[in-house]
């Protein structure tokens, strides 16, 4: 029987093919002198990690926490202006619409400073009428206005509030617990929201969007200061960043971390010339990204302190800007170079002249111009207050040295394996392709660590080592499943038990897959995750690519040297 | 000579009544937890908590400095622990201002006595979340592997005997940890996480072949454990490799540091694969025996799948 069958030759069985094909590519990524993926120091493309290449690591926590409160406008303006009013006022009128708007109108006895109640209660929606001693206020906000003036009033910190499914989530940009937060809301007459099994709406952290502009606002200052444009600046969960820093010493990337950009306003006086109004510190918050449907355009709302805003008023009138807006340009610059540029809006133009303005919106004309802006604005003070709480280092000698080890420890791993592999079935024609299959997955497995751009630190490259230690075991499934007794069974019993082992190999890769998960996701070790990657797809390739072809070659050289099982049958 | 453990363990299992063979396993399993608790009684903790998690300021360098010496230079900060292996010394701090942590990274960076050096500072709360986060990993790693299992055997008892012995096989190494003063670290996490998955490769190999096949229990037995005590010593040889490796190579070549990552990961994954062996092939196969000749009646179905 067997000398009618005609074997099909090796490169025209696809799983042969689909091996070679993947080495190639592999191969390719490792050495190419172009591609996406191209690493500019050293022989290979293989981005190590920054305990091998030398450098530190920062992790920072956010402080911050996001909850969900209620509070009565009318508690609120009656407890923050206690310190202004010592005589005390009488609330008069006070309402909450459907659609959120909600004022206040309060008698006092006091004299009233507009621009300080404007500046507390973030509006400009502020009527004040006095007759015989006594002062009639009406504050407009909206009733999430309200908290949110309350909130930053109490912090000193910024407090943003976010458009949630049923509700407003308030992202207090500061540290703070739920027991501090809890006794704010009570001297309100408020209270932290619970949700339907009475746990209360409060989590420490920052919103998804807060983090995602930390990061941007963190890429622009550090990518800055460094003179590089991408940094790995990773979210960790939902409080803290890891920021890596290759080739930069741990005081150097402190200094980095903790020192913000230099952001300047200036006004422009004649053709080139300016004059400074202030820097970043005179800007107390940045609000989100805001637009205004009716002319299309985008701005971005920020708040100044009062000197900023008193030195901006100054430096309008001196310059003319309050009467000729177009000719004396407002000019932000960060770190010294111009990043916006736009005259005064006449209205802004004309109540600089009576008066500072604390609220300011920043126009732009595309969306994206805006979201630059505000990441701009920032770059003076991160929205949110860090602290480093783990930072590392590696000298790069040292790093080199654990290279070394790591590339010895491999290369002795595979040649343990291969001498248990020989002494096991005393036949190169089947160690040596097993050993080969095995160096095989590992090519594999490092071109594709380069281009999905994967790190390989010191854990990662154990994950390799690991995937030799499974990949063999694989193997010898294949082998001792298969080809019984070192024979190579007939067509029919082949198929089945090629079949059986292989039903072996994806069980145990699918558990080991599912058993690293939890390492990949943003559970809070970014110093793990390479190694589950690098362990994940070793399985994954080995059990896909290398393995099957492992198979087909196997058989045909079996079949080649007439090592052929006659007797077997099917168990 | 047989090197093969298959040749002296097999007749062991074979002989043995199943009841025996796995109060083996469970006995130990039994001292392991006991170790534990100890523990837990003496510290409040299962295993010491390395500086990952409980926090603190670490300096690993190449220096030629003595013990005596390093305690002396160091004796105005929190040095908590030093620990030597050839030119190589590790000084442990606990977590301090950062005046003073400044001033110790000048004294240690701009000695030339020091050099290769690598840092590491965690705060305690950060050590708090990363403890948090390895519980979570831990727990979710063991319900995902306990998942697939019930999917691949989709019968009760040999997949509970399978997750049972999965558990065993990560308490043994904590317990080990214990004895042997080992601390608990990021690496050993992963350690952990790689015996989970490891664990149940030898048992899908032994349960295939005796619940999805026909044929005498013993020949079945015999076989996958041939196979299976085969794979276990070639991952045990490339742990092995790396940990001496990791561990011991710069006692012979000076330009390859210890690497402390490598050698946690590997040394716990070897403890696993030693615990693998009997909790596979006493505990699983002892319960696996049982089950497959277990009086037929109860299950009208009959739960032999051949």
């Amino acid at each position: 029987m067997r000398e009618e069958k005609k074997e099909q030759p090796l490169y025209k069985d696809y799983r042969v093919i689909l091996l070679v094909v993947a080495l190639l590519v592999s191969v390719f990524a490792i050495f190419s002198p172009v591609g996406y993926f191209v690493e500019n120091d050293g022989l290979t493309n293989v981005h190590f990690g920054l305990d091998i290449r030398g450098g530190s690591t920062i992790y920072l926590q956010l402080s911050g926490a996001v909850a969900q409160v209620g509070a009565a406008p009318r508690d609120i303006v009656t407890v923050m202006t206690a310190q202004e009013f010592p005589n005390g006022i009488e609330i008069v009128g006070t309402s909450v619409a459907e659609n959120g708007s909600a004022f206040v109108t309060f008698r006092t006895a006091d004299p009233v400073n507009q621009t300080r109640l404007e500046h507390m209660f973030n509006t400009n929606s502020i009527h004040v009428s006095t007759s015989n001693n006594i002062s009639q206020v009406n504050i407009s906000s909206s009733s999430v206005g309200f908290i949110v003036s309350y909130l930053s009033h109490v912090y000193g910190a910024e407090v943003v509030p976010f458009s949630i499914m049923g509700g407003v989530e308030y992202e207090i940009r500061t540290a703070t617990t739920p027991e501090e937060l809890s006794g704010y809301m009570a001297a309100v007459n408020g209270r932290i929201l619970t949700d339907a099994a009475g746990n209360l709406l409060y989590r420490d952290g920052t919103t998804r969007e807060t983090m995602q502009l930390m990061i941007a606002v963190l890429n622009n200052k550090l990518g800055n200061g460094l003179g590089v444009r991408d940094i790995p600046i990773r979210a960790i969960g939902d409080g803290f960043i890891q920021i890596d820093f290759a080739g930069v010493s741990l005081a150097d990337a402190r200094e980095l971390v903790s020192t913000p950009g230099k952001f300047e306003i200036r006004i422009q006086t004649t053709g080139n010339e300016s004059i400074h109004v202030l820097y970043g510190d005179a800007i107390e918050s940045v609000g989100i990204v805001g637009n205004d449907p009716s002319t299309g355009t985008f701005f971005v709302p920020f708040t100044l302190s009062e000197a900023g805003a008193r030195a901006l008023q100054q430096a309008a009138i001196s310059t003319g800007a309050t009467v000729n807006p177009n000719a004396h340009h407002l000019i932000m610059l960060l770190d010294d170079e111009v990043v916006y540029s736009a005259p005064l809006s006449h209205s802004a133009a004309n109540q600089l002249n009576s008066q500072p303005i604390f609220s300011w919106q920043a126009g732009t004309g595309s969306e994206e111009e805006a979201r630059n802006l505000q990441i701009h604005l920032r770059a003076g003070a991160l929205p949110v207050n860090v602290e480093i709480v783990s930072a590392g280092q590696v000298d790069a000698s040292l790093g080199q040295g654990f290279l070394r080890g790591a590339i010895l420890a491999g290369i002795l791993a595979l040649f343990a394996v291969a001498v248990l592999v020989y002494r096991r079935y005393k036949r190169p024609e089947i160690a040596v392709p097993m050993i080969a299959t095995s160096f095989c997955e590992i090519v594999l497995l490092i071109g594709f660590s380069v281009l999905i751009m994967q790190d390989l630190n010191l854990a990662a490259i154990a994950g390799i080592i690991a995937v030799i230690g499974t990949g063999i075991d694989h193997l010898i499934i294949i082998t001792e499943e298969v080809a019984h007794e070192g024979k190579m069974p007939s067509d029919i019993v082949y198929t089945k038990r090629i079949g059986k082992a292989f039903m072996i190999i994806f069980a145990t890769a699918a558990t080991t897959v599912v058993a690293m998960l939890p390492l990949v996701s943003s559970l809070g070790f970014g110093a793990l995750r390479g190694f589950a990657i690098v362990t994940i797809a070793g399985v994954l390739i080995g059990a896909l690519i290398a393995r099957p072809a492992y198979s087909s070659i196997l058989r045909y050289i079996l079949i080649k040297r007439g090592m052929i099982d006659e007797k077997a049958r099917d168990e | 000579m047989k090197l093969d453990l298959y040749h002296y363990l097999y007749p062991f299992v074979q002989k043995t009544d199943n009841k025996k063979l796995i109060a083996i396993p469970l006995a130990i399993l039994a001292a392991a937890l006991l170790i534990i608790a100890f523990m837990i009684i003496q510290t409040g903790s299962p295993v010491a908590l390395g500086m990952d998690f409980v926090g603190g300021t670490q300096f690993s360098a190449t220096t030629t400095l003595t013990e005596n010496q390093l305690q002396e230079m160091f004796s105005g900060y929190p040095l908590n622990d030093i620990r030597i292996s050839g030119n190589r010394a590790v000084l442990q701090f606990s977590m301090m201002g950062s005046d003073e942590l400044q001033t110790l990274e000048n004294l240690i960076y701009n000695n030339p006595a020091f050099r290769d050096i690598e840092q590491l500072q965690i705060s305690p709360i950060y050590g708090q979340e990363l403890q948090r986060s390895a519980l979570i990993a831990v727990v979710l790693s063991l319900i995902g592997m306990a998942f697939v299992v019930f999917i691949i055997f989709r019968q009760i008892v040999p997949s509970l005997s399978l997750v049972f012995k999965t558990i065993a096989n990560i308490i043994i190494p904590l317990a080990v940890m214990n004895i042997l003063g080992i601390e608990l670290t990021l690496g050993t996490i992963a350690a952990l996480l790689m015996i989970i998955a490891f664990s149940v490769d030898s048992d899908i190999l032994l349960a295939n072949k005796v619940l999805k096949r026909s044929g005498n229990l013993d020949d079945k037995i015999s076989a996958a454990m041939r196979t299976g005590m085969f794979m276990t010593t070639t991952t045990a040889a490339a742990f092995f490799v790396m940990f001496v490796v990791s561990t011991f190579a710069h006692y012979i070549i000076p330009g390859i540091p210890p690497i402390p990552i490598m050698s946690q990961i590997s040394l716990i994954v070897l403890i696993g694969l030693v615990a693998d062996i009997w909790n596979t092939w006493f505990f699983n196969v002892g319960v696996l025996r049982m089950y497959l000749t277990r009086p037929k009646g109860r299950s009208k179905k009959g739960g032999r799948r051949a």
